[in-house]
């Protein structure tokens, strides 16, 4: 009988890998639209008006100020994009409510680049308008994506009030923090002992955007959020560089 | 801004809780906390960030003091304004000539004091600005600071006695400054002005840079006994240009830029008055000059509905509950009929327009943190699967499954056909029209990792401009190791290349692509589809139209039963000059009719360079659907084949 030795590594076959902001978007996608969310894409070169007016946020107003822009030499009142609620706002005008939206793409922010900044990342900004959407369906939407996406069922998720032009009220959510769990740990270096981790912003769809889209406030209200998908891979993955993203390099790609 | 735990404990009247739990109450119901510090003197430092929205009412002390009563259920208590009725002194209408000429300021203040004694500042107002940061300059300058801080109305002190003109009336005015007028500030800056910017002036010259900085030649100093007060408000968006402009921020010219409330005014000059008076012998004139006394104090209410706000917070909130809510802000609301609410907020809160600005009120009052995780009760509609993305996956997951790594590489780089007006850096300046530089380089750096990286990336470009904005399309590219590629490898490398795309096409069910040569050093072939380019190869990379490859998805099957009949095989090889191409060879072969041929496969290509030619094999299976094939109707159909190859200049067949 031929001796076959079973300890020795198989022969080899090639593989690679997806990238892990790939497979992350793909993960989301999955949660959402088993919610019923429609994927849309759009532009990532926008005229101002989508990325900002149709937005609520006035020409001069500091709010602008907020979102560090870049403009374009040659093309007049066009932007990069800096969220994916511009996408939304294209989505709305072609259907009708109620409707459930999820837009993710690239989107760009002039700051300068370091650990925790990028000049381009990931959003995965949603929408849902019907008749009778609140803050607690919100809670809800994030809370189950967050805790499927992590992997664990015991986060807890929470609002804090916040602003954005675009949403009233404005909230920013905060996930219990993933490292210290049962104890809250003052070394904590993702918490600083506060035990909460602060994620995204969300809110209530301003009434002035609704309307900018013919859509009636007094019928139909919306919630919206906007996920930065870097900022939640590197929590789930304990990541601590978001350049490692675009660098390409295959001793980070081959991790995940 | 950062907040001293004493000073805003003067306005409340009952003891605040401990500072952490006082932090932590505001943090969860009005602003983000950035942190609490501990001060030497026992007294704390908290760091609320200040959101946007309540810049106007709340980057001072008289704000937060209120949301703190609000939040922690404590009472406010309003700072005393009880002044003397100084006599003797003349009315600010008779000493100051005062004009506004300009449209950009909605309310201007003016108030005529005497009896000035400069001096150093009492302890408990030194200590108060030390605790926030504030230098202590002398008592006048200080009290027009602690002003500020308390009502967030930025108040002025000018020395009349340095006003142009003597004996009669004093001119003043606000208007707009001549091209290049200069003013020297307070603290030796030298600014050069332009009309789209204020000034305050005198008869003569401009007296400082309004809304944003003092000049030097109107300031209060050690001889100074009669003043000048002044609390106005500027239109936000010109102090904002000429702050941008003249690169000069202040704290007052931050709260202009954030709209500062028409009624603080009052509030500011009668506090201000008040500690005149009392810490520096003040003697105050019985009028102020106002441009604006009715405006003030008027507030619009607003209404709302008890159900659009328990709709829209997802709460069962009773008419009594909410109105008791909106009163520990100071909101007051009356309940008509039907559930509808009116509410009636403190002139300062600008922010209060429409009914979801008071549901928001509502809801982070109650607590964001009692709001429920609801499921959303309506249903909804299968959504439709998104071609652009379920391809991006699949020819992901059948190039990952080849070995390939994806990667995603920067969108603004040094080189390309759209440009960035304000970059980071010129390393930065364009965005990318191609993937395949990129990858090129990344290849080039992973060759340390592996011998043979293999990359792709799928990508937006931007190829250019047009009437309609900005070109951009999704691209899809890859490459394969190799970082030097010796002639006699191309061939193989490139079929390797060819190899790779084949099954990624089929994997996402593209069909009809034609590969043509593109007759280039670096280009080998292009990408048809039709008459559409959908883009290139070159020996070991490539670069394709993702959007337009995508057009081409054909997943539709039509169906044909497998025959249970065996197949018979026939090859035929043969020689032919080097410059024909495969393609050709299969035309011909296909074009003389074999029939019941269900596959025409290459086999062999072999060059004999020596010899010029080449050989090229191709096997043909035949196969019938409803019976057993002979060898001699294989034969038979082969003979066509072979007569058409044979009549070929050039071919000789094997």
């Amino acid at each position: 009988m031929a001796i076959i030795d079973v300890t020795r590594p198989g022969s080899k076959v090639e593989q690679g890998n997806l990238h892990i902001l790939t497979k992350s978007q793909r993960r989301l996608e999955e949660l959402f639209t088993s919610m019923g969310f429609q994927i849309a894409l759009g532009p990532e070169a926008e005229h101002e008006f989508y990325n900002f007016d149709a937005l609520n946020v006035p020409k001069d107003h500091p709010a602008r100020d907020m979102q560090d822009t870049f403009f374009l030499s040659d093309v007049p009142e066009t932007v990069l994009r800096t969220h994916c609620t511009a996408v939304d706002i294209h989505y709305m005008e072609h259907h009708e409510a109620p409707l459930r939206v999820l837009a993710p793409g690239r989107v760009y922010r002039n700051e300068s680049i370091d650990a925790t900044h990028e000049a381009q990342f990931y959003q995965l900004d949603g929408l849902v308008v019907g008749k009778t959407i609140s803050l607690a369906n919100l809670k809800y939407i994030l809370g189950s994506v967050v805790r499927a996406f992590l992997e664990d069922e015991s986060i807890k998720v929470r609002f804090r009030p916040g602003y954005f032009p675009f949403v009233e009220p404005g909230v920013e959510l905060d996930i219990s923090c993933v490292h210290c769990k049962t104890t809250i740990s003052r070394e904590c270096n993702v918490c600083k002992g506060s035990g909460w981790i602060e994620l995204l912003g969300a809110g209530m769809l301003h009434p002035n955007v609704l309307r900018a889209v013919d859509i009636d406030p007094k019928k139909y209200s919306a919630l919206a959020f906007g996920i930065g998908l870097e900022r939640l891979v590197m929590l789930k993955y304990g990541i601590e560089d978001i350049r490692n993203f675009y660098d390409g390099e295959i001793p980070f790609l081959k991790q995940f | 801004m950062k907040f001293s735990y004493n000073w805003l404990q003067e306005y409340i009247s009952d003891p605040l809780p401990p500072v952490e739990e006082l932090a932590n109450a505001l943090g969860m119901h009005s602003f983000e906390l950035e942190g609490v510090e501990a001060l030497e003197n026992g007294d704390y430092l908290i760091d609320w960030d200040i959101l946007p929205n309540r810049s106007s009412d709340c980057l001072c002390y008289e704000g937060v003091a209120r949301e703190i009563a609000a939040v922690c259920e404590l009472r406010f208590k309003p700072y005393l304004q009880d002044l003397q009725e100084a006599s003797g002194v003349q009315r600010s209408d008779e000493m100051i000539d005062f004009s506004l000429d300009t449209d950009l300021v909605p309310r201007a203040t003016k108030r005529y004091v005497e009896g000035i004694t400069i001096g150093p500042s009492p302890d408990w107002l030194r200590e108060r600005l030390e605790s926030i940061g504030q230098k202590s300059i002398n008592n006048v300058v200080d009290i027009t600071n602690y002003v500020m801080f308390v009502t967030s109305q930025p108040v002025h002190a000018f020395d009349y006695d340095k006003l142009a003109g003597g004996g009669e009336a004093r001119r003043m005015s606000i208007r707009h400054a001549q091209d290049g007028e200069v003013v020297h500030t307070l603290d030796g800056g030298e600014y050069t002005l332009d009309t789209s910017m204020l000034v305050v002036a005198d008869a003569e010259k401009a007296l400082d840079i309004a809304g944003i900085k003092g000049g030097n030649n109107s300031g209060v100093d050690e001889s100074t006994t009669r003043i000048v007060l002044s609390a106005c408000n500027y239109d936000y968006a010109v102090i904002r240009q000429t702050s941008r402009k003249l690169k000069l921020t202040t704290d007052a010219s931050k709260r202009y830029e954030n709209e500062v409330p028409l009624c603080k005014a009052d509030r500011a000059m009668a506090l201000l008055t008040h500690l005149l008076e009392s810490e520096c012998g003040a003697r105050v004139s019985p009028d102020i000059i106002d441009t604006a006394p009715q405006i003030s104090s008027e507030v619009a209410p607003i209404t709302f509905t008890l159900d659009h706000t328990n709709n829209l917070l997802g709460l069962e909130l009773t008419a009594e509950e909410v109105i008791s809510l909106l009163a520990r802000l100071e909101i007051h609301t009356t309940s008509t009929q039907d559930g509808v609410l009116r509410a009636l907020a403190l002139p300062e809160r600008l922010d209060l327009r429409i009914a979801e600005d008071i549901i928001e009120e509502i809801g982070r009052l109650y607590g964001y943190t009692n709001i429920p995780e609801l499921a959303i009760e309506e249903g909804f509609p299968i959504p439709e699967i998104n071609i652009l993305k379920q391809s991006w996956y699949s020819i992901g997951d059948t190039l990952v499954n080849l070995g390939f790594y994806e990667v995603y590489n920067r969108s603004l780089v040094a080189s390309g056909r759209v440009a960035l007006a304000n970059a980071l850096h010129s390393e930065a300046g364009n965005l990318r029209d191609n993937l395949h530089t990129a990858l090129l380089d990344r290849v080039a750096r992973n060759s340390i990792h592996s011998e043979e990286p293999k990359l792709f990336e799928i990508g937006k470009v931007f190829t250019g401009i047009s009437d309609d904005g900005v070109d951009e399309h999704w691209s899809f590219a890859g490459i394969m190791g190799h970082q030097k590629i010796k002639d006699k490898h191309k061939q193989d490398i490139f079929l390797q290349t060819k190899g790779v795309l084949e099954t990624a096409f089929h994997t996402i069910g593209v069909r009809n692509l034609s590969w043509e040569e593109a007759g280039e050093e670096e280009v080998i072939a292009l990408l048809r589809c039709g008459d559409d380019e959908i883009g290139f190869v070159g020996v070991n990379y490539w670069e394709i139209n993702f959007e337009k490859l995508i057009k081409y998805i054909d997943r539709s099957v039509s169906y044909v039963p497998p025959s249970r009949f065996p197949k018979i095989d026939r090859d035929v090889a043969v020689w032919v000059p080097l410059d024909i191409r495969v393609r050709d060879v299969r035309a011909l072969i296909e074009g003389s009719g074999p029939e019941k041929c269900i596959s025409t496969t290459l086999f062999d290509v072999y060059e004999d360079i020596d010899n010029n030619r080449k050989s090229i094999g191709f096997r043909l299976v035949f196969q019938c659907w409803d019976q057993t094939l002979s060898d001699e109707y294989a034969n038979e159909q082969m003979q066509k084949v072979y007569k058409v190859l044979q009549a070929q200049e050039g071919f000789e067949i094997r």
